[in-house]
């Protein structure tokens, strides 16, 4: 049961936007996602953040940590994508997407960086030089969620608004497998449009999640679903945003579990192994707010809401 | 590595790499190279003395070995990694021997001074840092030690096993890919030494012959220990099997192949043996008439391939077998050509439901493509689906190659105070452009 650990607050709410928030590699640090600028908060620390603001003239969507920890990339509205170093500050601002950048990932050596667009496609960067290695056309609508399994860099996940889960090698670009939700997922507005996509750390497994709210883990090498979390309300499941999704491995080697946000502030923990809803997290905490993202890494978890509040739940094991 | 599973399986599982598919541009002249053991790296020796390790993701250079200081003075002649990928062995014309840490490469970590050019190194124990080295004009080879107090122990003939005193000058060296213990040295008049050694770098001559009359080059041993192939200058490649007993005192060899170019009389510049149970043998001819890579295979000793591409002479080979591609440098312009697999994008991966077919199929209606499916069925059956065990940790031991994936991997560190460099050095000529 995941149980609250820490707030982190500003109280400065001029900002922006709050839109997303990611670990560090290595735990320490939060990464919140606030307008243009990053706020950089240590766990440990004295509740201070460090500030990064970044060239970005439009609100950033999406922020990614570099594996050795130094760097975070930011993905922008304004089309652009810019590394900065936490000390040297800005490295490199990546032009080439053509509409609003909204989701990033590194490799597993950080020498390459992959985003995906509204502009339909995912593009390739090499870290060192700032300079587009290769442009995929990936999907017939915005390429909403990109990830990279943690311990297995040859692949490269992606999830679209034309309902497609792809799976692409990172090497080439070219795309190996294709996922689409059965006949019984066509509904009469058409396909479902794909929210989030989340690839478990061995690279076998993909948590998706979509914009009616349900999950599914797809085995990917297969190419059928192999878990369905559904929220009974309906009410609770139609969502206008992402609302965020990721999968906790709890340290004492239970079965990870899957976390996932809705509208009004709510968090669904399910057990990947046999669905169970081992936890609800009800919005009090988020106010109502809506969760715009969740990141886990070992027993914790990180929830950041619309309204900017981020907090942390530890997970520990029910008796 | 996921990517190889949803691969087509016949391309995946090509023996050896096909088609030239990068050409490296060193403009410091490449004179040998070495791939990192899990493929991410290439490092090139170079003829100005610099060591340049390129990104395998994105063929670039990302690191120069003694940028700062300490860099060969005269050109490289032989690059080793050390096996968890963090150290890399060099050895140059400068009669040094160097040994760098990659998490730290503007300087070597240890350094040793033999009293000749060094032709050769190569790592006997990567973890107890321990190599051999061969010189020019000695007539044994060294045993260098990195740890604690650096040592340098020559290989002397031994006593008790009888053999010529005058084997001429120890050229190449070897050391056995399955038992570290074993290290085999070729010499000018054509002898082949094999050499136990012991902890503190003890060692016993276990056995010494003569197979040729000319230059030992080469010395390779394949993955699985139970092949060698020995490159001489009489123009002829020779393949032995190789068995070691138990006890280590001996080694049996049985001549299993000869390779030679009966036409044109080539020279072989460098050789090379597939993985695993080496199944092929490929080799790079001297001269400048010919540009290609010869590729045998070794049960038959019939050429097989001929990998083509390059427009000069090539030398140096190394084939690493997690990214399946052979690296060679030209003569000429010291770049590196390298051969991978080609893997054709399968149009079919866009669609779940569609499948390509090699000729076209008449359709027939099976049985019960069209039955009535019982909504409680379906659901019953998606319900078993979802009962099945998964696992999202785990990770694969093997590739589907067979190679061993858990065999660490070094990272090299991002050099983030080149990115400051270079970007203000082009944002000074930006700003000159500008003015002007």
């Amino acid at each position: 049961m995941f149980q609250f650990k820490l707030q982190l607050s500003e109280d400065d709410d001029s900002n922006g936007v709050a839109t997303c928030a990611k670990f560090s590699p290595d735990g320490s640090r939060v990464a919140v996602v606030k307008g243009t600028v990053v706020l950089i908060w240590e766990l440990e620390g004295d509740g201070t953040p460090l500030i990064i603001t970044t060239s970005h003239i439009r609100p950033i969507s999406d922020v990614c940590w570099s594996p050795d920890g130094q760097c975070v990339a930011t993905a922008s509205d304004d089309f652009s994508i810019e590394t900065t170093h936490l000390e040297y500050g800005s490295l490199h601002r990546f032009m080439g997407h053509t509409a609003p950048v909204v989701s990033l990932c590194f490799n597993d050596k950080g020498n390459l960086l992959f985003s995906s667009s509204m502009d339909e496609s995912i593009k390739i960067w090499d870290v060192l030089n700032g300079s587009v290695m290769r442009t995929v056309a990936a999907h017939s609508e915005s390429v909403v969620s990109i990830d990279i399994p943690a311990d297995d860099s040859t692949i490269v996940c992606s999830g679209s608004y034309d309902g497609l889960i792809r799976v692409f090698d990172t090497a080439s670009g070219h795309c190996l497998k294709t996922l689409t939700y059965d006949k019984d997922w066509k509904s009469e507005n058409g396909v479902v449009p794909i929210t989030q996509v989340k690839c478990s750390r061995n690279g076998r497994y993909l948590v998706v999640k979509s914009l009616d709210g349900i999950v599914k883990l797809w085995d990917c090498i297969r190419g059928y679903v192999v878990r369905t979390f559904k929220v009974e309300s309906d009410e609770v499941r139609n969502l206008q945003r992402s609302c965020g999704m990721d999968l906790l491995y709890p340290e004492s080697g239970l079965p990870p579990v899957v976390v996932s946000g809705y509208e009004l502030g709510q968090i669904y923990c399910w057990d990947s192994a046999d669905k169970r809803l081992v936890q609800l997290l009800e919005g009090e905490r988020h106010r109502g707010s809506p969760i715009m993202s969740i990141h886990c890494h070992g027993n914790l978890m990180c929830s950041l809401s619309l309204d900017g509040e981020c907090n942390l739940w530890e997970w520990k094991q029910s008796a | 590595m996921t990517n190889l599973l949803l691969q087509d399986p016949f391309a995946v599982l090509k023996e050896y790499p096909d088609k030239l598919t990068h050409i490296l541009e060193n403009p410091l002249h490449t004179g040998c190279l070495q791939f990192s053991p899990r493929g991410d790296y290439l490092a090139l020796g170079c003829a100005n003395g610099g060591v340049v390790v390129y990104d395998m993701d994105t063929h670039r250079p990302i690191l120069f070995l003694g940028s700062k200081m300490g860099a060969h003075m005269r050109s490289v002649q032989s690059v080793a990694w050390s096996e968890c990928g963090r150290f890399i062995l060099s050895a140059g014309r400068d009669w040094s021997v160097k040994l760098w840490d990659l998490s730290c490469p503007e300087q070597p970590l240890k350094q040793v001074q033999l009293e000749s050019p060094v032709w050769n190194c190569q790592w006997i124990d990567s973890n107890a840092g321990s190599c051999i080295a061969t010189a020019v004009e000695e007539e044994r080879a060294f045993l260098i030690n990195f740890q604690n107090n650096l040592t340098i122990i020559p290989l002397l003939p031994s006593e008790e096993l009888e053999s010529p005193q005058n084997q001429g000058y120890v050229l190449t060296s070897s050391v056995h890919s399955k038992n570290r213990q074993i290290v085999i040295t070729g010499t000018s008049k054509g002898w082949v030494n094999f050499y136990r050694i012991d902890s503190e770098l003890k060692f016993t001559l276990i056995k010494s012959l003569k197979i040729a009359n000319s230059n030992i080059k080469h010395l390779v041993v394949s993955q699985d220990g139970e092949k060698l192939a020995i490159n001489s200058s009489d123009r002829i490649i020779r393949q032995y099997s190789l068995k070691i007993p138990g006890a280590i005192d001996t080694v049996e060899l049985e001549s299993e192949h000869k390779y030679q170019d009966v036409i044109n009389r080539l020279q072989w510049n460098s050789i090379f043996f597939s993985g695993k149970s080496a199944d092929y043998l490929v080799a790079s001819t001297n001269g400048s008439s010919a540009h290609e890579l010869y590729m045998w295979e070794t049960s038959s000793g019939t050429l097989v391939r001929v990998l083509e591409g390059a427009e000069e002479e090539l030398m140096d080979i190394d084939w690493n077998f997690y990214n399946m591609c052979i690296a060679s440098n030209g003569l000429e312009s010291g770049d590196v050509y390298v051969w991978s697999i080609v893997t054709v994008p399968k149009w079919s991966a866009l669609a779940p439901d569609f499948e390509e077919v090699e000729e076209n199929i008449d359709y027939q209606e099976k049985e019960d493509e069209f039955d009535h499916v019982d909504e409680q069925e379906q659901q019953q059956e998606i319900d078993q689906v979802e009962e099945v065990e998964i696992d999202l940790r785990t990770r694969e031991r093997y590739d589907v190659r067979g190679n061993d994936l858990l065999l660490t991997r070094f990272t090299i560190p991002t050099d983030y105070e080149r990115i400051l460099v270079m970007k203000e050095a082009t944002g000074a000529v930006d700003e000159r452009n500008g003015e002007s």
